[in-house]
């Protein structure tokens, strides 16, 4: 029955479930527009799932990713999201992190301990990133209160200030309202763009919390900031494959009608949610992507597609709900103030 | 001093990259389609206009596709802003609660 939305791929050269593509492609435009990401973890292994041919599957991914990401990263910048100027920094950073990561991978694989060495860093990475981010929203109120202990007892003078990390030349960000030395800017991007060229990932997923806990954006700064660095990975990502002819522009586009209606209401969400609530939702997805990867290193190939997928499309309803809730009370709100 | 010392670690941290980098280009493992040629023949005019171009020139092509993802998406933004808006989920400047 689903074979009426059939339609033909030039490059590819065969035919493919439109409906599948746009609704891959408005699942992952969610995501990336509340967490900031470009998402290719999650629909490369869902292309597969359904048959795409995988030559094209990057290349097609990233384009769409590219498009997306005007998009997305267009709406935060009207909600004031966006910190420009550390973007900037973020890109410069990154390419170079990117290109040491990637070298590492060369090294690794003529040692020949390539595939498990990233597939357990990326697992590591992934769990870890997400049970500290758990642990960070779990201790969250204790947190606050033993900062406000220590600040009333450096206002009293029994306590010594906090020791900063304050190398010159510092740098002053006014969207995020941080100062920070020039130094832990580069090294953290450095850093995160070195983990993206190893593990072979856009690095999104890595970017956003690093904003968060290393350099110390709001959480809503951070998913903005970030995929204003994903647009540009995103377009050397779509003209670099596209050069190499592995790019299938009509499914890129069908993906990019869904993702780009589904960033519009990602990124609409990020107004009705608190930033520690991002950072859990975040935290849980990355969990599951873990796990994808933990069952892909033991051979459970569909069920890793499976689990990254239905994990995506079950995050993506949380978020819509989430929008939705949102929404009616603001129109109550609304309404409440206008009788 | 302290001025030596900044300019000693601001030295040592700029020579990292380069180190890190000495190594030579790096190399992902992409599958090389540059050569390759589709099929043209039946093919409606919006395919028929994209394979053409892939066949004949992949860096024209590659531009092409960056040039409509861009487009394809800013539009699509535009006409999802103007429904938005309609239905009163239009957003603007917004607080940063953690």
């Amino acid at each position: 029955m689903l074979d009426f939305f059939n339609v033909y791929l030039p490059i590819a050269e065969r035919d493919f479930n439109a409906l599948i593509l746009v609704a891959i492609g408005f699942s992952v435009g969610v995501l990336g527009g509340f967490f900031g990401v470009g998402g290719a973890w999650v629909v490369t292994p869902a292309l597969n799932i359904f048959g795409f041919p995988m030559a094209y599957a990057i290349g097609t991914d990233l384009a769409h990713i590219f498009g997306k990401s005007i998009v997305a990263t267009a709406k935060h910048r009207k909600m004031g999201n966006v910190d420009f100027k550390l973007g900037i920094w973020s890109i410069i950073g990154s390419v170079i992190g990117v290109e040491a990561g990637a070298q590492s991978v060369m090294l690794l694989t003529r040692l020949g301990l390539a595939g498990p060495v990233v597939r357990y860093t990326y697992m590591i990475l992934l769990f870890g990133l997400g049970i500290y981010m758990i642990y960070d929203y779990a201790t969250k109120e204790q947190r606050a209160a033993a900062a406000a202990a220590k600040a009333a007892a450096r206002a009293a003078g029994t306590a010594p200030p906090r020791k900063a990390w304050n190398l010159p030349p510092m740098m002053h960000f006014p969207t995020s309202g941080i100062t920070i030395s020039f130094w832990t800017v580069m090294g953290v991007f450095f850093f995160t763009g070195y983990l993206s060229g190893f593990l072979g990932v856009g690095g999104g997923f890595i970017r956003m919390p690093a904003l968060i806990y290393l350099i110390g954006c709001p959480t809503a700064i951070a998913v903005g900031t970030d995929l204003f660095s994903v647009l540009f990975a995103g377009a050397y990502g779509c003209l670099t494959y596209g050069i190499k002819g592995a790019v299938d522009i009509v499914a890129a586009i069908y993906m990019l009608v869904g993702a780009s209606v589904g960033a519009q209401l990602g990124v609409t969400a990020v107004k009705y949610v608190r930033g520690y609530g991002i950072r859990l939702l975040f935290a849980i997805m990355i969990i599951l992507a873990g796990l994808s990867v933990a069952l892909k290193q033991f051979n459970y190939s569909v069920a890793a597609a499976w689990v990254v997928m239905c994990a995506a499309l079950g995050m993506c309803v949380v978020i819509i709900i989430r929008l939705y809730i949102g929404f009616k009370k603001e129109q109550a709100e609304k309404l409440g103030l206008g009788h | 001093m302290k001025k030596i010392k900044a300019l000693f670690f601001n030295l040592l941290f700029l020579a990292l990259p380069a180190l890190a980098l000495a190594a030579g280009p790096g190399d992902k493992d992409v599958p090389d389609m540059a050569t390759r040629m589709v099929r043209v023949e039946g093919l409606g005019a919006i395919n028929y206009f994209f394979a053409t171009w892939y066949n004949s020139n992949k860096f024209v092509f590659a531009i092409l596709v960056t040039v409509v993802m861009g487009v394809v998406g800013a539009l699509i933004a535009l006409m999802t802003d103007v429904i938005l808006k309609a239905i009163g989920m239009e957003v603007s400047k917004i607080e940063h609660h953690e």
